[in-house]
């Protein structure tokens, strides 16, 4: 087993696709260069800045641009004057804000939810990659795939009517048998059931999709990594642990740190679509709140809206932050 | 549109120098027509020549039934230049209208008065069902304005806004001289003016009605199956006593004989206050009572704004519903359900009573079979409560419909009125509404009656008409109450607008003072984003409440959890939320 | 060398394989009520009658949809932005990915905080309308693709790949070889990325299949649609607005409910088609060691 491990490590620089960790994070030190190497350095990679030119204008123009519209939390929005003319507020809205009656519940259930749904759907398209890619029948492997990947297409609307038919306490086909032992239904959308509910419905929809990009990944793994580990006798658990596993580490690892950065943001129609008095204490999240205060009320709230999502932005920054110094510190590899 | 922009521009850069130039990445370039563009708003052109008059009724047309308040089809002639174009906003709608600009009804409205349109189509709705102004908003914002927009749904406080901001053109003093007919509109309907005024008392958009008499009652009524009812000898339910009793019998008798069956519906988009809080308080229709954060559960009380789910009668309506929860006869479904799930119960015949607005409620497809289930629903008159009171919630107001509004890119804001004045006689009505005369309609047979026991009006053969025809409900109408009750009823075949028509007098004995009821309210610009902030945490507070407190998560007995539930309101700032609503309603435009 | 599998090996096929079914099944079977659901008449679907097989077959919601003027537009709109988004996007996302993963590149750490911000900033409506006005695009094609041609999750992700699958002494023995930068990027790195661009392509080529908010932002012409905004422009018509009870005819409420139904399940297939036969093509290229491979 030992010899297993040996030649993951020794394939570490050779193409196996294994853990490039010391890569990933071996950044320049800036302070310790001298900025005449620096300028050298700079000129010799003027070939990759020109391939980068492409995609920076393209976020210079479209990404960032719009960005100017961000003033609009500090502002009385004005149609007439338009962005730039409209009237100073000052913090007004983001004050607004913080000091609402519903901020802390929804910032509350936001997060709860959010948190759920990482812990819940982030490993298990891992899981399900990784028992695809072990398959050997590879009608039944390609199968599987487009099966699963199909749910993506199903739009919300849709998958919450479904969601709504099957569970139905009244006239559900999954409630019948439970009213017929127990007594009396489940309330699949009741305060206590509706994250459950959200999530796995979720996970229904998504696992197959999100499970592409690890599909992808493992395609880099080397064969002949397997084939040598099981000459050694390695079992075929120990070989996915030490061989695909590491395989798609760094793609994990990016992932989890962007997932974090969208902690605040849920499926916004789907919660809409899924709430009802009885769950509103845990289904108010920020997305719906901020929707109901800025598009529902009777003058659209452009800067109200602005300043919510300013805060979001904020908060996602810090978490993606901390994220990539905890990926650093724990796994060894961070994105910057 | 061009030329326009590049003078503003050029102005701009003179009138105000390098604060200008900053300015002009983000400003929306107003054009042409504005001419002052201040807080007044701009006034557009003058009117010229002699008022213009309606003319006289067109041979072979309708009888009007005696009394009769409403349109007439009248001779019009055309009144355009036949050169000038304009841009007109309207809604998308492929299934009925189709292109607008090869619309049937557009091809004989342009024939009509002579005015050449071109319209711009935009998607206003999202799959959901509700509006969706994002695009309208964006055009706004970015300045793209057309001449004109018709059958958009902007709330009266963004007219009211963008009229005073000069984005909308000042109408009265042009419909005084070229709207015979919006002039008679609000003779007719003399609160008509001031529902649709902006906060400054000036109106900036072409008036509509559409005056649908059992609309006023739809938010409010419950229903009861007859058959069901009969089954287990009960009696239509009087009181809110008599109603527990029937639940119950329902309950343990099962009259559907079905597996299932439930005794008491409503659901989400059926809220149970509008029925079950009238018993024991006034819950005024208000605004908007399913509690969006326009404001709801708002009433007035000798001309004060009141809140009422904090009233000692609100926690007696809740300890009732809490009862019937004890009885097993209301359960945690009454505020979940659906409406998919409301109309699959129906069908299968398990709905005893409910809180619901008509038959399409609870059942899918509604036929117009003899025998259909669903004529076993019958309305159930507001319940008496333990002092004795009976009412029933009634819009007063809910009419008035959003019409046309010019903006100031229009060149000749005269011609656009008398376009959409003429919109309000008969003819084009029935034209607009349902497409080719004696294709699709035709006027009322001389011997017949129409929903309202009157003389028939007129006659549909198909509602709505095929794709390509007709402009659905988009244009500037005037489609009265009388209007409406003349739609001619075929006595073989009755249809569901005779069955509501009849729904609505059940209530109407019952309906609530108007002085209670607070009329749609313009909040000021700065007070709206507030506002919605609070309406949201009310609306979500009230229902989970309701919710909370009716299945007996919080005890509506113990003093301790009905004062946290009074509290809650204190913290979102109720009382200044009451006062802005205060304000408004008193420096309403009248 | 054929060697057996051990006992253990073979219990994880037989959950393996267990797993796999169950949860194809799970997902498989809502897929199959929504094709047997588009089947089906519109009472069925309101009685819940349909469990697997569809109830009252009837075609009328196909009819409806193929019937719709601007369906084949739609199409064939749709097919130019998904393929014109899709190698766009995919391009831009390849450069980006491939010159921000070079750990050799000055200011690396400055670009890719650089790429990652807008993540987490949504500029929100008004103002990204407003740039795509001032630049003149307003009802054209370009309006659809460019606003979200290039996706940075997807540039960092690819980034990822690159650091993982070009190892750094290839790129020193190309140096050696006097290879370029813009040679390595193209004679070498870029044939080795195949699976990455592979699923980049999918990713951009999805997300433009499945737009629709860009089109009806930003376009206001009808043969500028794209398939996915007219099956919502039919579907927006045909929901039914509890609060429009109040004021609309009952007859319209009924007509579009009926559409309603009758459509929404349909619109769905007739969606997924494309990208589904699309699939395997993509697929192809995560067979095990589809890289190792092109690299010897």
């Amino acid at each position: 087993m030992t010899s297993t491990t040996v030649k993951i490590d020794q394939s570490d620089g050779s193409n196996s696709g294994g853990s490039n960790s010391d890569r990933l994070q071996s950044d320049p030190k800036p302070g310790r260069r001298p900025s005449r190497r620096l300028g050298l350095r700079m000129r010799r990679s003027w070939q990759l800045y020109v391939l980068l030119l492409p995609p920076l204008i393209f976020s210079i123009i479209f990404l960032y641009w719009p960005m100017y519209g961000l003033i609009l939390a500090f502002k009385n929005y004005n149609i007439t004057l338009g962005i730039t003319g409209s009237p100073w507020a000052g913090l007004t809205y983001i004050s607004q804000f913080f000091h609402s009656y519903l901020f802390w519940p929804v910032i509350k259930n936001t997060l709860v939810l959010n948190v759920y749904a990482l812990l819940a759907l982030f490993p298990l398209p891992i899981v399900l990659a990784l028992l695809m890619n072990s398959l050997r029948n590879q009608r039944f492997k390609k199968a599987v795939q487009l099966i699963t990947y199909a749910p993506y297409f199903v739009s919300t609307v849709v998958l919450v009517g479904i969601i709504l038919m099957l569970f139905s306490t009244t006239t559900g086909v999954v409630n019948q048998p439970i009213s017929a032992i127990f007594g009396h239904p489940v309330d699949f959308l009741s305060a206590g059931a509706f994250r459950h509910t959200y999530v796995w419905s979720g996970a229904w929809q998504t696992l197959g999709y999100s499970s592409i990009i690890f599909l992808a990944a493992l395609a880099g793994v080397d064969p002949e990594l397997h084939e040598a580990a099981r000459v050694d006798g390695a079992s075929i658990l120990r070989r996915i642990w030490h061989i695909d596993l590491p395989g798609i580490l760094p793609v994990t690892v990016t992932l989890l740190i962007l997932n974090m950065g969208q902690l605040l943001n849920s499926g916004f129609e789907k919660v809409l679509l899924l709430q009802n008095p009885n769950n509103l204490a845990v289904s108010q999240v920020l997305d719906t709140y901020s929707y109901q205060i800025a598009f529902q009320s009777q003058i659209p709230q452009y800067s109200y809206a602005t300043a919510i999502g300013l805060f979001k932005s904020v908060i996602s920054l810090v978490l993606i932050l901390l994220a990539n110094w905890l990926a650093r510190r724990v796994a060894k590899q961070s994105l910057f | 549109m061009t030329g326009g922009t590049s003078r503003i521009s050029r102005r701009a850069l003179l009138g105000v120098g390098a604060a200008g130039i900053g300015a002009i990445g983000g400003l929306p370039l107003l054009s042409a027509c504005s001419s002052s563009g201040g807080s007044g708003g701009s006034s557009g052109s003058k009117p010229t020549g002699a008022p213009v008059k309606i003319g006289a009724e067109i041979a072979d047309g309708p009888t009007y039934k005696d009394g009769y308040v409403g349109p007439h089809a009248t001779v019009s002639k055309p009144f355009g230049d036949g050169k000038t174009t304009f841009k007109i906003v309207v809604p998308q709608d492929t299934t009925v209208v189709g292109d607008w600009n090869k619309n049937k009804t557009t091809a004989w409205f342009e024939k009509l008065t002579g005015v050449k349109v071109q319209f711009q189509e935009v998607l206003i709705t999202d799959p959901n069902g509700g509006n969706d102004l994002t695009k309208i908003n964006a055009m706004l914002s970015g300045g793209d304005l057309p001449d004109a927009f018709m059958g958009i749904p902007f709330t009266q406080a963004q007219v009211s806004l963008y009229g005073q901001q000069g984005l909308f053109v000042e109408l009265d003093d042009l419909i005084s001289h070229y709207a015979p007919r919006t002039q008679s509109a609000m003779k007719d309907y003399p609160d008509l003016r001031s529902l649709k005024a902006s906060s400054n008392g000036k109106l900036h958009q072409m008036l509509g009605v559409n005056d649908c008499y059992h609309c006023q009652s739809s938010n409010g009524r419950a229903w009861i199956n007859k058959k069901y009812l009969d089954a287990v000898g009960g009696s239509m339910p009087a009181s809110t006593d008599d109603l527990r009793q029937v639940l119950l019998e329902f309950k343990n008798k099962n009259p559907s004989k079905k597996s299932g069956f439930l005794p008491f519906v409503a659901g989400v988009n059926n809220p149970l206050d509008s029925y079950f809080m009238q018993p024991f308080l006034y819950t005024s229709y208000g605004t908007d009572s399913n509690g969006s954060p326009n404001g709801g559960w708002l009433r007035l009380n000798n001309g004060k704004v009141e809140f009422a789910p904090n009233k000692d009668e609100w926690r007696q309506a809740l300890q009732y519903l809490r009862q019937l929860n004890k009885d097993g006869t209301l359960t945690s479904q009454v505020f979940s359900m659906t409406d998919t799930e409301l109309q699959t119960a129906g069908n299968k015949g398990l709905v005893g009573f409910g809180r619901f607005y008509w038959w399409g409620s609870i059942f899918n497809p509604v036929t117009l079979d003899k025998n259909a289930p669903w004529r076993d629903y019958v309305p159930v008159p507001p319940l008496k409560g333990p002092s004795g009171q009976a009412t029933a919630q009634w819009d007063y107001y809910g009419y008035a419909t959003t019409g046309l509004q010019i903006t100031n890119a229009c060149k000749d804001p005269g011609t656009l009125v008398q376009w959409s004045d003429y919109q309000m006689d008969l003819q084009a009505i029935m034209w607009q509404y349902d497409g080719i005369y004696q294709k699709n309609w035709f006027w009322g047979d001389k011997s017949a009656s129409g929903i309202d026991g009157g003389s028939a009006l007129w006659r549909d053969i198909q509602w709505p008409a095929p794709a390509g025809e007709s402009w659905n409900q988009y244009s500037t109408m005037y489609r009265s109450r009388d209007f409406r009750g003349g739609q001619q009823v075929d006595p073989k075949a009755p249809t569901y607008e005779a069955g509501l028509y009849a729904a609505g007098k059940t209530y109407s004995k019952f309906a609530e003072p108007k002085e209670m009821q607070l009329p749609p309210l313009i909040i000021p610009d700065a007070s709206t984003s507030q506002v919605a902030d609070t309406a949201t945490s009310i609306s979500q507070a009230v229902k989970q409440g309701m919710s909370n407190f009716a299945l007996g998560k919080k005890n509506i007995d113990n003093d301790a959890d009905w004062n946290a539930y009074v509290d809650s309101f204190k913290a979102m700032n109720l009382q200044s939320y009451l006062d802005i609503y205060q304000k408004a309603y008193d420096s309403r435009p009248k | 060398m054929r060697i057996r599998d051990t006992r253990g090996d073979r219990a994880y096929y037989v959950v393996n394989y267990s797993v796999l079914i169950v949860f194809t099944l799970m997902v498989l079977y809502p897929m199959v009520y929504v094709i047997s659901a588009s089947f089906s008449s519109a009472k069925a679907i309101a009685d819940n009658s349909v469990y697997l097989w569809p109830v009252g077959p009837t075609l009328d919601a196909y009819k409806t949809i193929v019937q719709s003027p601007n369906l084949l537009i739609g199409f064939a709109n749709s097919a130019v932005y998904t393929i014109g988004g899709a190698l766009l996007g995919t391009a831009l996302t390849v450069l980006a990915g491939y010159a921000s993963s070079r750990d050799d590149l000055p200011f690396r750490r400055v670009i890719t905080f650089f790429f990652l911000i807008p993540t987490l900033v949504s500029a929100g409506i008004v103002p990204t309308y407003i740039v795509v006005r001032e630049l003149g695009l307003l009802n054209t094609r370009w309006a659809v693709i460019l606003p979200g041609a290039m996706s940075v999750f997807n540039v960092i992700i690819t980034r990822t790949f690159y650091q993982m699958n070009i190892p750094g002494e290839m790129l020193e023995a190309a140096k050696v070889d006097g290879a370029d930068d813009f040679r390595f990027f193209f004679r070498i790195a870029l044939p080795l990325s195949k699976p990455i661009i592979a699923v980049n392509l999918l990713f951009y080529g999805i997300t433009q299949w499945n737009g629709w908010f860009n089109a009806f932002l930003y376009t206001s012409d009808q043969s500028l649609m794209p398939l996915q905004l007219v099956l919502r422009e039919l579907l927006s018509q045909s929901a039914v607005n509890p609060a429009m009870i109040g004021g609309a005819d009952v007859a319209e409420i009924l007509k579009r409910q009926e559409l309603f139904d009758k459509l929404k399940y349909a619109m769905i297939v007739v969606a997924m088609i494309p990208p589904l036969v699309a699939y395997p093509f993509v697929q192809k290229h995560f067979v095990k060691g589809a890289l190792i491979g092109s690299l010897k």
